[in-house]
């Protein structure tokens, strides 16, 4: 059985039935995303793998709670990324500076031997670059202050000392206009 | 089911976490009946979810890969979703003490019959009128911090609703109330806010945002007054599942 050629979510099955090599699989796709997110909260890369090492342990252990029908294997791998590193960079007396335009044109974040999902994660990447290249600076930033940071919008306001209300329109349009270019994306590609 | 009004406008910052307790409380309540509401916030979480995409890539050492499967045989799988056998079991393990059976029920009746909360009162009547072995009950024990406090957390046969009713907590100023907190996966979603009273008895209804035996502990801290986004303040209640 090859399993670099399954599904995220045949994958997830796998690592319900304790394969370690599945997660193995999974570890390849997702470990550079992960890592990534890490490393931008903390700002140094040891504890980046710490929170990664915790990260995929804990899909290990939550592999039989996971449901396909409730979100992809990504994001639910993200939303654990993402916690666990906001709660790091919340413990740490020295924090990085959440900068506005952090996302940028980069290489890949794939695995070169998984070719036909990495040739998926780098297009999609693209999208989400392109979808974020889209979106007004401001939009950009708040929007980075409340996915890297878990800040809520008072705080975003008073971290940019800007209105709540601004704050809140900004964050409502980013994300709206982010879903929509990426719906629309997914929608004229269709199926080959 | 037809809704008088919508939450769309708040579910794409629902979706973020960047809604203040208030208002996701008031989210969450609306999502537990509006199937509308629950596939947008569906869609919402897709696209946040994929951001972390668009961050430039960075590559872990080789070594972690093999950290990472070595370390999976020491860590204790989850068991599949809750379901009504899972949860009876996991009670019956934890009343497999008679002794502390009849403890925890003294407590409950002590804590009920000495309070004036005639709602509290009510519901608990409520709860005990379905059907027993559909009722779940949590214990929470007091940290260092407020070594005579306890909790118990009565959760409904659908496992989100609930009462949780403390004793032996300190009453805070006006500036403070205590605020439970469901935790996950390193994320700690708020379960509302609630204060005590001279004697140190307080009660809070939980509308929890998925199955309470779901998460993997409970924590009630001293946060500011109305609550905060995440945990700030000295942890006095916990449990872990």
């Amino acid at each position: 059985m090859q399993l670099h050629k399954l599904s995220d979510e045949n994958l997830m099955q796998r690592i319900a039935a304790e394969q370690p090599d599945a997660l193995g699989v999974l570890y390849d796709r997702y470990s550079r995303l992960v890592f990534s997110l890490a490393l931008n909260a903390v700002g140094e890369r040891s504890t980046a793998e710490e929170i990664t090492q915790e990260v995929f342990l804990q899909v290990w252990k939550k592999a039989t709670t996971y449901r396909p029908e409730r979100s992809k294997v990504v994001t639910w791998l993200s939303s654990i990324a993402r916690y666990r590193a906001i709660d790091a960079w919340r413990r740490q007396s020295a924090r990085p500076v959440v900068q506005a335009d952090f996302w940028t044109e980069a290489g890949a974040l794939t695995d070169p031997l998984d070719v036909e999902h990495s040739v998926e994660l780098r297009h999609r990447a693209r999208q989400v670059r392109a979808a974020l290249a889209n979106l007004p600076p401001e939009q950009r930033q708040a929007l980075a202050l409340a996915y890297f940071r878990g800040y809520t919008h008072r705080e975003i306001a008073d971290e940019l000392d800007t209105p709540l209300g601004t704050v809140k329109t900004r964050i409502r349009l980013a994300m709206q206009k982010l879903r929509n270019l990426l719906e629309e994306v997914s929608v004229d590609e269709g199926p080959i | 089911m037809a809704h008088e009004k919508h939450v769309s406008d708040l579910i794409p910052a629902y979706a973020l976490g960047a809604l203040d307790e208030a208002e996701a409380a008031g989210v969450r309540a609306h999502l537990d009946t509006c199937a509308l509401c629950q596939e947008e916030l569906q869609a919402y979480e897709e696209a946040a979810g994929v951001l972390p995409l668009a961050l430039p890539p960075d590559v872990p050492p080789p070594h972690l890969k093999a950290a990472v499967l070595s370390a999976i045989g020491s860590v204790e799988r989850a068991p599949l979703a809750p379901q009504q056998p899972s949860a009876m079991a996991r009670l019956v393990a934890f009343f497999r003490q008679p002794l502390r059976v009849w403890a925890l029920v003294g407590l409950l009746a002590v804590l009920v019959l000495g309070a004036s909360n005639l709602a509290l009162w009510r519901e608990v009547q409520r709860l005990q009128g379905t059907q027993a072995q559909a009722m779940q009950v949590v214990v929470l024990s007091g940290t260092e911090l407020v070594p005579q406090a306890t909790g118990s957390m009565v959760i409904g046969r659908d496992g989100l609703v609930g009462t949780l009713v403390v004793d032996g907590l300190p009453q805070l100023d006006e500036a403070h109330e205590y605020q439970l907190w469901f935790i996950e996966d390193g994320q700690r979603t708020s379960g509302g806010v609630f204060k005590v009273s001279e004697e140190g008895y307080g009660s809070l209804y939980i509308h929890a945002p998925r199955p309470v035996s779901s998460f993997s502990a409970l924590g009630v801290t001293i946060e500011p007054a109305g609550g905060s986004p995440g945990p700030t303040g000295d942890k006095v209640l916990g449990v872990d599942f």
